[in-house]
């Protein structure tokens, strides 16, 4: 068991892109433990990302079901090259971040996602979130990306008066 | 951790580019920190607050520090010793609608009922939209829910209100994660 420390913004290390998994070795069931246990470790945290111990691979271990309010989840993923193939509607959230302390914003995320990943054995599955589940996973997967809620925020009172027309 | 040595630098001006960088311009190469800040325009007018530390210095001195530019760009600068920071809220946050024809009254019904119930407004903001023959008055708030208020009826009685000034009301809850 290793809980690791969480990298905090500007750590440069959570602007880089991860890299695919290409098979499971002992370092990559390390990295799963780790974050499984990283995650457990911080209480309130429902899913981390590789990027976010410093480990540069396409990894997110997520638990949507620590949240009470979530009645519809999938419990505890590992998420193994995780990819959105698909998105619906939008959903408002402010989000905050293990990597980024002592700040929230708000951010427009798909309310529906069809998220295709590999599982702990490289086994290829597709499964499909909604609202807080799909919004925790599209948080975590852009994690992979080098990418921070914090690229994602809109100004709350350009939000608030102004909604997009989609046309 | 020490109290810092806060002032709040507020000024309103005739928009026009330039405003920010003059104004940042003068703390940074007076060395002050700007902590917090808000600005928007309204009406045409950019109004900015800046709350800025510095250490060993006055609202006088930084009054005087900002002269030269109310003179060059003709605004007109209002400077506050902060002395201490108030109790920050703790609580659900919610966001408030209130929006319809345009009519006196409405946003001081609304906040004289929240200021009763003690339900604390951490931001507002309110435009006049819609034609010039009829025009629609837009409020929205964001109030932070004391935990022992919640259940208590303040959105039905938020929303008689509404009814009772011939406006709309939408109240939703912010749902705020860390993940």
């Amino acid at each position: 068991m290793a809980v690791r420390e969480v990298l905090k913004y500007p750590d440069p290390r959570l602007k880089e892109i991860a890299e695919d998994v290409v098979e499971i070795n002992d370092y990559i069931k390390q990295v799963i433990t780790d974050l499984t246990d990283t995650m457990e470790a911080s209480g309130h945290s429902t899913g981390i990302a590789a990027t976010q111990i410093g480990e540069n691979v396409r990894i997110v271990v997520a638990d949507a079901s620590k949240n009470a309010k979530c009645e519809v989840n999938h419990g505890r993923l590992v998420l193994i090259n995780p990819e959105i193939i698909q998105w619906e509607g939008m959903i408002q959230f402010r989000e905050g971040c293990m990597s980024v302390p002592d700040y929230t914003g708000n951010v427009n995320r798909a309310k529906k996602i069809l998220l295709r990943y590999q599982d702990e054995n490289l086994e290829q599955k597709v499964i499909e979130a909604e609202d807080f589940e799909a919004v925790l996973l599209q948080h975590e997967t852009d994690h992979l990306e080098g990418t921070l809620f914090l690229d994602r925020v809109i100004s709350k009172r350009t939000d608030l008066f102004r909604r997009k027309k989609f046309k | 951790m020490t109290q810092k040595n806060l002032f709040a630098v507020t000024l309103i001006a005739a928009d026009r580019p330039g405003i920010v960088a003059a104004v940042s311009k003068i703390f940074y190469e007076n060395s002050f920190n700007i902590e917090d800040s808000s600005s928007t325009l309204l009406q045409g007018f950019f109004s900015a607050i800046f709350i800025v530390s510095k250490e060993g210095v006055t609202a006088d001195d930084v009054k005087k520090i900002f002269s030269g530019l109310e003179k060059t760009m003709n605004i007109d600068f209002n400077v506050q010793a902060m002395s201490e920071a108030g109790v920050k809220p703790i609580g659900e946050h919610f966001i408030i609608s209130v929006y319809g024809s345009d009519k006196p009254g409405i946003v001081n019904r609304v906040a004289e009922y929240l200021a009763n119930r003690e339900i604390n407004i951490v931001d507002l903001q309110t435009k006049v939209a819609g034609s010039e023959k009829s025009p629609i008055y837009l409020m929205v708030l964001e109030v932070i829910i004391d935990p022992k208020m919640m259940g208590t009826g303040w959105e039905d009685d938020l929303k008689k209100i509404s009814r009772e000034m011939g406006t709309d009301v939408n109240i939703r809850q912010i749902e705020t994660y860390e993940f």
